[in-house]
């Protein structure tokens, strides 16, 4: 291995280990701490600590060193972090990356780098510091936590635990502590207020502008987390602030439980995750648990002989424990392998596909039982490694998922909403070329929503919703497709407003007569958008339409289904692979042409007098049923004339059907798709081109884009100057000549 | 005895609307249309709160913090920033000049007003 | 902010007058930290404060633990409204001698 090949792996590796911290901080930040989530988080910066010293990347060393050591803390249950703390963790990881991204690209660190790690740094120390004196200076008899927050039998005790650490500088940017807790009691009603002086120095040594004091306070409030969190985000950066819910029913911790995920946890974990139990209360229990003199006694035991959480409640988190563990076992084995070896094997599975199609053409000609044999048997088995080959490139769309969380975070706290992320069947496997393509498309789908159709939290009260929206994931396979979700409970799209827009751009004419799906579809028109306000999410100029666009050159489908004040759901019909499709070959006069043949619905004779009774209007009658016609020859401009047998394809996508006149009816044929070529990039109706065994080459037709055609034409009644029938006048020419 | 907050942007309308609500809330309100014409107005009286528009024309925002913070009387005074969601690098500036309050435009006047109750309540 | 001293032969009264915050701690604690150096006994009255923030009480609670420190005593007494208010939303009203009469 050479040294650029390590490098090259060491950057990989790292930033597959960084992507996994995120997810399992993002985990931590909404399900609670978990064994799981912390040791990712432990293990990745532990090992690009460890590969990163390898490669004299001092920088990356220290900066993991000492995230490495408050990892390690919390590991170990002596700190244990809040959602600030994870907030700073995401920051690390950020300037991880960007600290790989130099060894990469062989950078030296930048001054604002250099700023970012020794501020990082510096926060991480301070966190540090605020958990050891909020979890070990107050000792049990005098602990105000204790007193306040145990609970008698497990009976609510509503107040939340507030302990803040506020930054040192916030007195000097004018911002007094005060003036926090009197606007906190608007909200509610404050029960206690303990100021923490540990470390207040003597007046000779002080810095009297400085905060030196920390408060633990004791909340009785309906207000939501937020509300709270909300009272300090002008002091949060910088500062250690927890917020410890209060106990609330024990109907709603049972829920709670029952609806995490599966994760082995540790008790302890699972009742802080659901609020049964506060961690103060957790690292009260384990003190005594230490401390007992005859042997541990189960945790659970404990709990709930010292009142902490009713029998009930322990008995919920126990069963569910047992259930994730099970499940955990059950961890598969992988071996990882470089995409770029990959790719190679499934080119040459793709010339072994084409090479065997030509033996099978040979074969047919020799007319000799053996040969035809042994070709239909290696036919068979390069069909079942081509099957194999496109199988070890299937991932789960999780790894396109995964980014969302983040993305909807920072992006619903930048735009003040509040919006949960609703993620289902990550585990659904589609073309890892697929996966890296669709993850434009769908961040801009999710910024959209974000930004377009998720309503601020006011607006939803008011509209009688939970304040807080949701958008939801979900990809499923139906029939060789992979179907992908993205579906909100925001304000869903105001016909009105776009019919507005539609007209104001002049995309349609005031007397327009569009039924409702078009008005839908007007969001895909080129150029268009509805926010009122432009902001620097979703409207830096791409629109929707750009998204279709992505989408349709992936061979895939977009539907847009909207109620006005109840949410939008867009759907993706998507191929799982982009390599290899099962076609169906048809020829005019002596090209062939290869239609999906999942597209194909059936083929039926165009008998001569249908032929000549339908031209000019390009549309058959298929048993009572209109049936838009294309004809290859005029398409693409064959010369000669239509033999008197002609064949019609019928094709179906969308919910629109379309028959291909075609003169010649091949079979069935696996396409290994190419490149198009720039010559016929431009030409309608041509997604692809195949090379077939013989060697030469067909087209493949895009379907979807024909069937377009048709669609436009039809639904463009109000725009007469728009293109005509495809081939419709042509045809009429062709009536004449025969 | 009311609470004096200081306005400064270069919209009138926009002062006007926020004036009124802080008005409506029980504070008293000064304005000035830039940092010029706002330091102007420091001449001594007491500010509980300043409430400032980054992009100004003859001085900005941040500029006018910089120097409302070089004048003792007005060093502590608390500022609220007011940024667009794309004034990432303006925000960098006023950090370090002190500001750690930031509301967002545009903005409803209940928010506004919750931002500065957080600061001073009325 | 101005604190006017009386010293006895082992007790230092200090009065404090004027608002106590932010932006004149700095001063006062110069003084606090004089009036520490003597050694003795203090009495520190708030009748004359008319505003007090976070900054001013950090600042008599230092005095406070460091007088306790030298194994001194030191008395808050005088809470005028403007200084009861903050303390007791802190819950350290408790520090001030209740036993003396506000004049």
């Amino acid at each position: 291995m050479t040294m650029e090949s390590a490098k090259i792996a060491f950057v990989q590796e790292a930033r597959e280990l960084l992507g996994e911290m995120e997810n399992a901080l993002l985990r931590m930040e909404s399900d609670g701490l978990d064994d799981e989530s912390i040791h990712a988080v432990f293990r990745a910066a532990h090992t690009i600590k460890g590969s990163s010293g390898l490669f004299g990347q001092d920088e990356i060393v220290s900066f993991t060193h000492v995230l490495e050591t408050i990892l390690d803390e919390i590991r170990s249950g002596k700190f244990v972090p809040d959602s600030s703390t994870i907030s700073l963790f995401l920051e690390c990881g950020d300037h991880l990356g960007s600290l790989v991204g130099n060894f990469e690209q062989n950078l030296s660190l930048s001054a604002e780098q250099a700023q970012d790690g020794s501020s990082l740094v510096q926060k991480l120390q301070g966190a540090r510091r605020n958990a050891e004196r909020s979890l070990v200076v107050p000792t049990p008899p005098e602990s105000p936590v204790e007193e306040i927050t145990r609970p008698v039998d497990g009976v609510a005790n509503d107040a939340w635990h507030i302990s803040l650490r506020l930054a040192t500088d916030v007195l000097k940017s004018g911002m007094d502590p005060l003036s926090f807790f009197r606007y906190m009691a608007t909200l509610g009603r404050i029960v206690q207020i303990d100021v923490i002086d540990d470390l207040l120095p003597p007046p000779a040594k002080m810095d009297p502008e400085n905060l030196y004091l920390g408060f633990e306070i004791q909340f009785i409030s309906e207000a939501t987390r937020k509300d709270i969190e909300g009272v300090f985000e002008f002091v949060a950066e910088g500062s250690t602030i927890r917020i410890l819910p209060p106990h609330s029913k024990i109907e709603t911790y049972l829920d709670l439980i029952r609806s995490l995920p599966e994760s082995p946890n540790r008790l302890g974990e699972i009742l802080l995750s659901c609020g049964a139990l506060t961690d103060s209360e957790l690292a009260l229990v384990l003190r005594m648990q230490e401390n007992t003199a005859t042997g541990k006694p189960p945790l659970g035991e404990m709990l709930v002989k010292e009142h902490f959480v009713p029998p009930v409640v322990v008995a919920a988190a126990l069963q569910k424990q047992k259930v994730s563990r099970e499940k955990t076992i059950q961890e598969s084995r992988s071996v990882k392998v470089d995409v770029a070896k990959l790719d190679h094997l499934i080119d040459l599975v793709g010339e072994l596909v084409i090479a065997a199609a030509g033996a099978k053409i040979a074969a047919d000609r020799e007319k000799s039982a053996p040969v035809e044999e042994a070709v239909g048997m290696v036919s068979k088995l390069v069909e079942e490694i081509r099957d194999a080959a496109l199988g070890v490139r299937m991932v789960p769309i999780g790894e396109v998922f995964q980014r969302f969380p983040r993305l909807v975070r920072d992006l619903s706290m930048e735009l003040g909403k509040r919006v949960e992320l609703d993620i289902q069947g990550a585990e659904t496997e589609l073309d890892k070329s697929m996966v890296e393509r669709l993850a434009e498309p769908l961040t801009h789908m999710v910024r959209n929503s974000l930004d377009h159709g998720m309503e601020l939290e006011s607006t939803r009260l008011a509209a009688g919703k939970p304040a807080q929206g949701t958008i939801r994931f979900n990809a499923y396979h139906d029939t060789g497709s992979i179907v992908i979700e993205v579906a909100d409970d925001g304000a869903g799209i105001h016909r009105q407003r776009v019919l507005e827009r539609a007209i104001e751009r002049g995309i349609v004419p005031h007397n327009h007569n569009l039924s409702d799906r078009e008005i839908l579809n007007l969001i895909f028109e080129p150029g268009f958008s509805t926010s009122q306000t432009v902001t620097n999410l979703s409207g830096r100029g791409v629109g929707m339409d750009v998204v279709k666009r992505s989408i349709e050159s992936l061979r895939g489908e977009i539907e847009i289904e909207s109620e006005e004040g109840v949410g939008t759901e867009i759907r993706l019909r998507m191929p799982l692979t982009l390599a290899i499709i099962d076609g169906f070959m048809v020829a005019v006069e002596d090209r062939s042409f290869v239609v999906p043949l999942d597209l194909v619905i059936e083929c039926a004779d165009l008998p001569r007098e249908v032929a000549i009774r339908e031209q000019g209007r390009g549309i058959a009658n298929l048993r009572g049923e209109p049936l838009p016609l294309v004809r290859l020859r005029e398409l693409f401009h064959i010369p000669g004339q239509a033999p008197a047998r002609e064949n019609i394809v019928v094709v179906e996508y969308g919910g629109k059907r379309l028959g291909l006149v075609v003169e010649g009816l091949l079979g069935e044929f696996q396409a290994v798709i190419k490149p198009l070529s720039r010559l016929f990039s431009k030409v309608p109706g041509v997604g692809g081109s195949t090379i077939l065994g013989t060697g030469e080459i067909a087209l493949i037709l895009d379907v979807p884009a024909l069937v377009q055609r048709i669609e436009r034409v039809e639904t463009t009644r109000w725009a007469p100057t728009s293109a005509s029938l495809p081939g419709a006048s042509e045809t009429k020419a062709l009536s004449h000549a025969t | 005895m009311a609470k004096t907050i200081l306005i400064i942007d270069d919209s009138a309308s926009f002062r006007q609307v926020v004036a009124m609500a802080l008005k409506g809330a029980g504070y008293d309100v000064v304005e000035a249309s830039d940092g010029k014409d706002a330091l102007s107005k420091l001449d001594g009286r007491k500010f509980h709160l300043i409430i400032s528009d980054v992009n100004m024309p003859n001085l900005d925002g941040i500029g006018f913090v910089k120097a409302a913070k070089e004048i003792p009387a007005y060093k502590f005074t608390p500022v609220i920033m007011l940024t667009t969601v794309s004034g990432d690098d303006k925000k960098a500036e006023g950090k370090a000049a002190g500001v750690r309050a930031w509301v967002v435009k545009p903005f409803q006047p209940p928010v506004l007003l919750d931002a500065v109750s957080k600061l001073i309540l009325a | 902010m101005e604190i006017n001293v009386t010293k006895s032969h082992d007790h230092v009264v200090a009065r404090l007058r004027g608002p106590l915050e932010i932006s004149n701690v700095g001063l006062a604690r110069e003084r606090f930290v004089q009036i520490l150096e003597s050694g003795k006994d203090i009495t520190l009255d708030f009748a004359g404060i008319t505003e007090i923030d976070t900054a001013g009480i950090q600042m008599v609670l230092a005095v406070h633990a460091d007088s306790l420190r030298q194994g001194k005593f030191c008395r808050f007494v005088h809470p005028v409204p403007e200084v009861m208010e903050p303390f007791r939303l802190l819950r350290l009203d408790g520090l001030f001698d209740q036993s003396i009469a506000t004049t």
